[in-house]
């Protein structure tokens, strides 16, 4: 045989089986769902062969399974629906012990990790505060009227009262809650302290929604979906691997602007948590200063750090919410010092003179600062 | 080398025709599968992309079909739309307020998706009810009535602190 007809042989063979190898992954379709709860949409997307007999019914369970799942954290730990364990929780008074369920439970000890390890800078112990700053969903919602004594005509164009800032900031001892569990039962002790008629008020939404995008994850695992994503209201993001691209299994995220509008990065991973806060969202200008819906609890108000934007790529999304959100909490040099000293994947942009400045901890080639007009670190 | 060994490599051309034979074959080997595993995959069906599909009437998007939910949306004031829903989503598009002109597009989620105009009265020969949309890519016009049934997204790509 001639030379030039082995080739041809070999090179029509490992065509064909480079080919056959691509068909066999069976990734023919892809599906998603939205879903509402907590306030936002969750988008659950899977890449799997549709053209199979019952692939579109196995996803249809799969997605009832995390509506059902979701439902359940939601009645347990919502702070804005009445009959929760959280808004029991809420209207109890202090030092009373509240009964939780074993979603509460977990969440709260997720939550009471965090809050160690950020030495506070996470902390949802802030529900009065936010409310006092005007950052509950009542003034989202339309409707709003003045029923809170601290409530302002205006609540986001009048700053609060100062007997209040420093009177709820007392309230966010959020580690002198007491949590048990024993014979199926579980308890949360609520601290004994009080300012006026109030006392702690919790907003478990900062670490919430990354826990249940952990368990809608690990529903979509068990059914055997290993290509897709949950996207928990955009701040919390669980990626398994993207079906498309032969080169790599990472999807290209896109990261928001803190600038307002567009995306300023695009991060490029697969079989990660990734979660982002921003004092870009849900914030308000008073004679110049921007308040953004991110309490420190230390000083009750707004946040100040710095930093506009943090997104942190973790192993479980729970942990990644409730990072960022501290990072965007601490002054820089304290998160320079906290992500260093936890070894952190990060990716966040500071404001200094009208324009932004990126620094990440991700590898070069896992992310891009797209938009030109951001310097990077 | 020998003499006669250089003699006979200086005669040899640089291709044979077996060769370009054979190239050409591996050249058409390449553009086949290139087509069938990387272009292909791109027009399968509306279930499968998730497809929404939009329906703009004289400029305005007035509905809107989600193949990878099943649910549909109607925009604006919807004077000028109806829906009816039973094995299929029945959609009735009407000119005007005054309910002259209209078409009927009907959204199929058996199999893996199919959008059709099933009626309309914008002419004699109602052009758009011989088109139908199955795969992303396709749409449905109506020159008359100033309709157009075309294809928006399918899944959307992840993104990360965008409020949604």
């Amino acid at each position: 045989m001639r030379k030039s007809v082995k080739t041809l042989a070999i090179f029509v063979l490992a065509a064909i089986a480079v080919a056959f190898s691509a068909c066999g992954s069976g990734l023919t379709g892809k599906s998603y769902r939205t879903l509402a709860y907590f306030g936002t949409l969750t988008v659950i997307a899977a890449y799997d062969d549709f053209s199979a007999g019952g692939g579109a019914e196995r996803f249809d369970s799969c997605v009832a399974e995390i509506e059902q799942t979701l439902q359940e954290i939601e009645d347990s730990i919502s702070a804005q629906k009445g009959g929760t364990y959280i808004s029991k929780f809420n209207e109890a008074e202090a030092g009373t012990t509240v009964e939780i369920n074993e979603t509460t439970y977990r969440v709260l000890l997720d939550a009471m990790r965090m809050y160690d390890l950020t030495s506070g800078a996470y902390n949802p112990a802030v529900g009065l505060l936010s409310d006092l700053w005007g950052f509950s969903p009542r003034f989202y919602e339309g409707g709003y009227v003045r029923t809170m004594p601290y409530d302002r005509d205006d609540p986001q164009a009048q700053l609060p009262d100062e007997k209040y800032i420093n009177g709820f900031a007392t309230l966010t001892n959020f580690g002198d809650i007491t949590l048990s569990s024993g014979g199926g039962k579980f308890t949360a002790t609520k601290p004994a302290n009080v300012f006026e008629t109030y006392s702690m008020r919790l907003d478990l939404g900062g670490i919430g929604k990354g826990y249940a995008a952990d368990r809608a994850a690990e529903i979509m695992a068990a059914y055997g979906y290993e290509y897709g994503y949950v996207n928990l209201g955009s701040s919390s993001l669980k990626l398994m691997k993207a079906a498309e691209g032969a080169k790599s299994p990472d999807w290209s995220v896109d990261v928001a602007s803190p600038a307002g509008t567009g995306t300023y990065a695009e991060i490029y991973a697969s079989d990660i948590s990734i979660s982002t806060s921003g004092d870009f969202y849900r914030c308000y200008e008073i004679d110049g200063k921007s308040y953004s819906h991110i309490i420190d609890s230390k000083t009750g108000r707004p946040s100040e750090s710095g930093i506009s934007i943090a997104t942190v790529l973790t192993g479980s999304a729970a942990e990644g919410d409730a990072l960022s959100t501290a990072l965007c909490v601490m002054s820089e040099s304290e998160a320079q010092k906290f992500i260093a000293d936890n070894n952190l994947h990060v990716l966040y942009a500071v404001a200094d003179n009208g324009g932004y400045t990126v620094t990440s901890t991700l590898g070069g080639n896992k992310f891009k600062v797209t938009d030109k007009t951001f310097n990077v670190n | 080398m020998s003499i006669k060994k250089i003699e006979q490599t200086k005669s040899n051309k640089f291709f044979r025709l077996l060769d370009i034979v054979v190239y050409g074959v591996a050249l058409a080997v390449t553009v086949v599968l290139f087509f069938m595993f990387v272009i292909m995959p791109d027009a399968s069906s509306l279930r499968d992309t998730a497809a929404v599909v939009e329906i703009t009437s004289k400029g305005e998007v007035v509905f809107l079909f989600d193949f990878g939910s099943g649910d549909y949306e109607i925009l604006g004031e919807g004077e000028r739309v109806s829906v009816s829903a039973a094995a299929a989503v029945s959609v009735t598009v009407y000119e005007d307020a005054d309910k002259r002109g209209y078409n009927i597009i009907t959204f199929d989620m058996s199999g893996g998706g199919r959008v059709t105009a099933a009626d309309a009265n914008c002419s004699l020969r109602h052009d758009c009810t011989y088109m139908e949309i199955t795969e992303s890519g396709s749409s449905i016009v109506c020159v008359p009535h100033d309709l157009i049934v075309s294809v928006r997204s399918a899944v959307p790509p992840p993104t990360t602190g965008v409020a949604f």
